[in-house]
């Protein structure tokens, strides 16, 4: 029998029958493809928002996070390798449809659903599915992904997204090909049609020792989120901790965040924060034009709210984001 | 055991011994679902 061809992400598997895409839950059976976790969560919580971390959309309130096995990429850092380097045999599954989800949800007081922890895209029928729904009872969806998809499924799924928290892993095609054996291309068109389809982006990235902490990896990191997402795009700089296949380096030393920190700011962003360090200023929300703080949080907890109808409390000057 | 009840599980059994793969060719297991993005053999060059 012939092989399929899948094309959802940029890897183009080609699957003969019964064999498995690259990223463990894609399989071909008798000439058809089929995702083997839809409606099989490995992981169900309910996060705040701010873990995602999506610090400019609806603050304090939490979001109901769900995640299957499996992920398109596989980088020798993940922070949750034992899902998104599992085949769905090898996870504690729960059965939950689509409608039990949206339910579950608002059964929690979740006003958002995130599609999390592994990679969103490698079940991407199921969040489809879910976004849609929820949806329907005006519930927003965040998919927090690697943004390694192809364009036709993204703009699919860009129709039912409120936001996005993507991590931007590197700013070298260096850096993906030898951390995640992929490439950077796609996801920087992922980000450029994110932004372009009106999904709220923010830009994650881990800054690790030796690998991506240099002043000029940082730099040219916050020139392409200003110069191609805007000036207004959350940039979010998060600790290494050590993990899976990289467990030789350190943390990322509070230093290197805080320079990183600086170097992003004065390239121009007017939201840049420091992640996985609770009490660094880098986690508040200052006003670009007042330079007060609007939103003071410890991590993931927010400790003053000076936001006033998506404005600044004290300036009135716009502050981008979905606060409603 | 009903003998009707061991009549049929008898036949199923057989049938799945002999038919097994084309029987059960369509997934009938949770967490299945037919994909949206890919290509099938007929529109693959080569």
């Amino acid at each position: 029998m012939k092989k399929i061809e899948c094309t959802l992400c940029p890897r183009h598997c080609k699957l003969a029958q019964g064999q498995r895409g690259d990223c463990r839950v894609r399989t071909n059976v008798d000439g058809k493809l089929f995702s083997l976790v839809y409606g099989n969560p490995c992981a169900v919580h309910v996060d705040p928002i701010e873990k995602k971390p999506v610090f400019h959309m609806l603050p304090g309130t939490n979001a109901f996070s769900i995640a299957t096995a499996g992920c398109n990429l596989h980088c020798l850092y993940c922070q949750n390798w034992e899902i998104s380097q599992s085949p769905p045999e090898e996870t504690r599954n729960a059965t939950l449809s689509p409608e039990n989800v949206v339910a579950q949800a608002g059964a929690n007081n979740c006003r958002s659903i995130a599609y999390t922890y592994s990679e969103p895209i490698v079940f991407y029928e199921y969040t489809l599915d879910t976004a849609r729904q929820a949806r329907e009872k005006d519930i927003k969806n965040i998919i927090v992904t690697a943004g390694y998809i192809e364009q036709d499924p993204l703009l699919e799924l860009c129709k039912v997204t409120d936001a996005a928290s993507v991590n931007l892993k590197g700013i070298t095609d260096d850096f993906y090909k030898r951390m995640c054996n992929a490439t950077l291309k796609p996801v920087q068109d992922a980000l450029l049609t994110m932004k372009k389809q009106g999904v709220w982006v923010e830009i994650i990235n881990l800054v690790i020792p030796t690998w991506n902490d240099s002043d000029d990896d940082i730099r040219a990191l916050a020139r392409w989120v200003k110069e191609n997402m805007g000036k207004d795009t959350p940039l979010h700089l998060s600790r290494f901790w050590p993990m899976h296949k990289l467990q030789n380096l350190p943390p990322t030393p509070e230093s290197t965040l805080s320079r990183a920190w600086d170097i992003s700011k004065a390239e121009g962003l007017d939201y840049v924060y420091v992640g996985n360090i609770p009490d660094h200023p880098g986690n508040n929300t200052q006003c670009p034009s007042c330079r007060r703080i609007i939103l003071k949080r410890y991590g993931y907890q927010i400790l003053e709210n000076h936001l006033n109808n998506g404005k600044c409390g004290y300036c009135q000057v716009p502050i981008p984001g979905i606060w409603s | 055991m009903d003998r009707r009840h061991f009549l049929k599980t008898s036949l199923a059994a057989l049938l799945a011994f002999f038919f097994g793969g084309k029987i059960n060719a369509l997934p009938q297991k949770p967490g299945m679902k037919e994909a949206l993005y890919y290509r099938s053999p007929d529109s693959l060059a080569g």
